[in-house]
């Protein structure tokens, strides 16, 4: 898919945050989801070369005080502020577009399972079929109704933005229930496809890349593996996030994709 | 002084049985036991609606006291309300749209039951494909007619499992008048060429149903309904809607009049010949001179949410006069209604913490 030339070099304001000229300047954006980019990180398994990459965004409800303001986005929040504090203190203020040569907004509240699920459970010949207007309208709610992802519409004016909504719930920790329940399970990787065709030509027009979730990290028809989960706690009870390997899988889709449209 | 009244049959009647003590002495909204029912619609019971749109009152009520109103082919989460109800979600239990007729509901069960094959005729209109059975359930009609015989499908298998599982059948009875196909005897939703379609004289009949072909239909759709589910109860109303335009070339007055009598004799017919079917009387309530039209808008056509309301609360009171124990056993579903499921709801904020602070922290 095409993706637009960065414009970082024109739009480059005196007195920012000075880089090599050949570094690209990058930002995970995202609620808790960005962790598996850290973890991703800190496991050093992303492709960094020639890229300084920082973190911006807040966890659970601090996430909602998260607000574009003027084009830019900036908490509202005291909490929100200290979450900040810990991932980048040097942009607790805000993070502008024009701060980067490029944003991944990760999570951010949009979730592959809210349109997905519903929609492999609905293909020809299952008892819950969804016409294509129908599918259409639900396509753009799952995509409007998600702030965030109004936030990197605005964002994608200025500079390349990917987005990868929050992947399938863990296998083994959703129960069999809720599968049998939620989930095509015998839905295939050319189903799967298709949808995300789908969602990737409506960001397309709003000039967001869409970086899907990748199909070896996905199990039974709708859910991620659990070798992609996240370890955190003894609990084994996280259904939603993940771990390094999914992280660097994302990151790395996204940067590659980068370079291959500022060659 | 008059003489001690000699016996005979209507000594000893309740007073409802007599107009000055039931109707005439009382404020209309006084009006009370108007219907004894011959079965429980409890919170526990599934309850499925289909008909005339006066139908869709019933699964709003329902849905309101917190009854189980069984939604077969529910709207996807992602909808506005606004949207799934333009995609005719969430009106009925299953995306027919109106079923106007007796006629129809028995193809309706035919198609899902008795593996009769839907018509293949369908509707092209600006490059959309119309239903001619429910031309009116996509706004836009459906992209292709690959689409639109797969939610056909999806709503006859919705039908089944309606039918298999609910504990009873709210159906209301709207109309006499349809449209045929001539040769095929199809009949359609709506007159080809006015939602969509084209009329065709030499193809499309007018037929206005008689109380013999209404009453035959109907036997034959409850045939259906009970060799499907032998515990299912069905609970027939008439619509008090009159219709927008009659093709009797009758006064549309009369025109109503008639087919609303007929429909109201089929139903009565049906309740008193089965046990397991029964009426309750919603058109009266709206359409009686008792209630003076209050009921109905300026147009005398559309009722009036107060109207509606009076139907509702007047099946409920009925019931829990016939059956106590359903208002006991209400309160006792109050108390545990608000009760939380599932997980708390912070559930997901406090792992979301979780996970930030150990890549942060």
């Amino acid at each position: 898919m095409p993706l637009a030339k960065s414009t970082s070099g024109k739009t480059l304001k005196k007195g920012k945050t000075s880089t090599k000229k050949s570094t690209l300047r990058f930002c995970v954006f995202g609620d808790s989801h960005i962790a598996c980019v850290k973890h991703a990180q800190d496991e050093d398994l992303l492709d960094l070369k020639n890229v300084a990459l920082e973190f911006w965004g807040a966890p659970g409800p601090q996430f909602r005080d998260l607000h574009l303001e003027e084009g830019r986005l900036a908490a509202r929040s005291e909490a929100a502020r200290d979450s900040l504090e810990k991932i980048n203190p040097a942009r607790v203020e805000g993070l502008d577009p024009e701060d980067f040569d490029g944003f991944l907004f990760i999570g951010c509240r949009l979730r592959a399972s809210e349109f997905l699920l519903p929609l492999l459970g609905s293909l020809p010949g299952s008892p819950g079929y969804l016409s294509s207007s129908v599918r259409a309208l639900m396509l753009n709610r799952w995509l409007e109704g998600c702030r965030w992802y109004r936030a990197a519409r605005e964002f994608a004016k200025l500079r390349p933005v990917f987005f990868s909504p929050a992947g399938f719930l863990n296998d083994g920790i959703v129960s069999e229930d809720e599968v049998a329940r939620t989930i095509n399970t015998e839905a295939t990787e050319a189903e799967r496809k298709a949808i995300w065709d789908g969602v990737a030509l409506a960001m397309q027009q709003d000039n967001i890349h869409l970086i899907r979730q990748p199909e070896e990290t996905v199990t039974r028809g709708g859910l991620t593996r659990a070798e992609f989960a996240t370890t955190l706690g003894d609990q084994g009870d996280d259904s939603v996030h993940k771990n390094g390997a999914y992280g660097g899988l994302i990151l790395n889709e996204a940067l590659r994709e980068l370079r291959r449209t500022q060659k | 002084m008059m003489s001690e009244q000699s016996p005979n049959p209507y000594v000893g009647l309740p007073e409802t049985a007599f107009w000055k003590t039931a109707v005439a002495a009382r404020n209309p909204l006084e009006i009370s036991a108007l219907w004894r029912p011959k079965f429980t619609v409890a919170r526990k019971h599934k309850v499925i609606t289909a008909g005339s749109c006066f139908a869709q009152h019933f699964s709003r009520a329902l849905v309101a006291r917190g009854y189980g109103w069984l939604d077969a082919e529910p709207a996807p989460k992602l909808l506005s309300e606004d949207q799934a109800w333009d995609f005719n979600y969430g009106i009925f239990s299953f995306r027919t749209g109106n079923i106007y007729t007796a006629r129809m509901l028995r193809q309706w069960l035919s198609y899902a039951f008795e593996g009769e094959e839907p018509p293949v005729e369908h509707w092209e209109q600006n490059g959309r494909f119309y239903d001619p059975l429910r031309p009116g359930i996509e706004p836009e009609g459906f992209a292709d007619l690959a689409e639109l015989q797969a939610s056909r499908a999806a709503l006859l298998a919705a039908i089944r499992g309606a039918i298999l599982e609910a504990d009873v059948l709210v159906f209301t009875m709207g109309l006499t008048e349809c449209w045929r196909h001539r040769t095929s005897e199809l009949e359609y939703a709506i007159c080809p060429g006015t939602l969509a379609g084209r009329f065709d004289p030499d193809q499309h009949e007018f037929v206005n149903q008689s109380f013999v072909g209404i009453r035959r239909d109907m036997l034959a759709a409850l045939k259906i309904l009970r060799q499907a589910n032998p515990k299912l109860k069905v609970l027939l109303t008439v619509s008090p809607v009159p219709l927008t335009a009659t093709a009797s070339e009758e006064h549309v007055l009369t025109a109503t009049s008639h087919s609303k009598s007929v429909l109201r004799a089929v139903a009565g017919e049906l309740a008193a010949e089965f046990k397991h079917v029964d009426y309750f009387p919603s058109y009266e309530i709206i359409t009686h001179p008792a209630y003076r039209g209050m009921f109905y808008a300026p147009n005398q056509r559309s009722v009036v949410p107060q109207g509606v309301n009076h139907v509702m609360e007047s099946f409920f009171a009925c019931q829990t006069a016939a059956f106590p124990w359903l208002a006991r056993k209400s309160k006792r579903g109050g108390k545990t209604a608000g009760e939380p499921a599932g997980q708390p709801s912070n559930a997901r904020a406090v792992k979301c913490d979780e996970e930030f602070l150990d890549a942060f922290g």
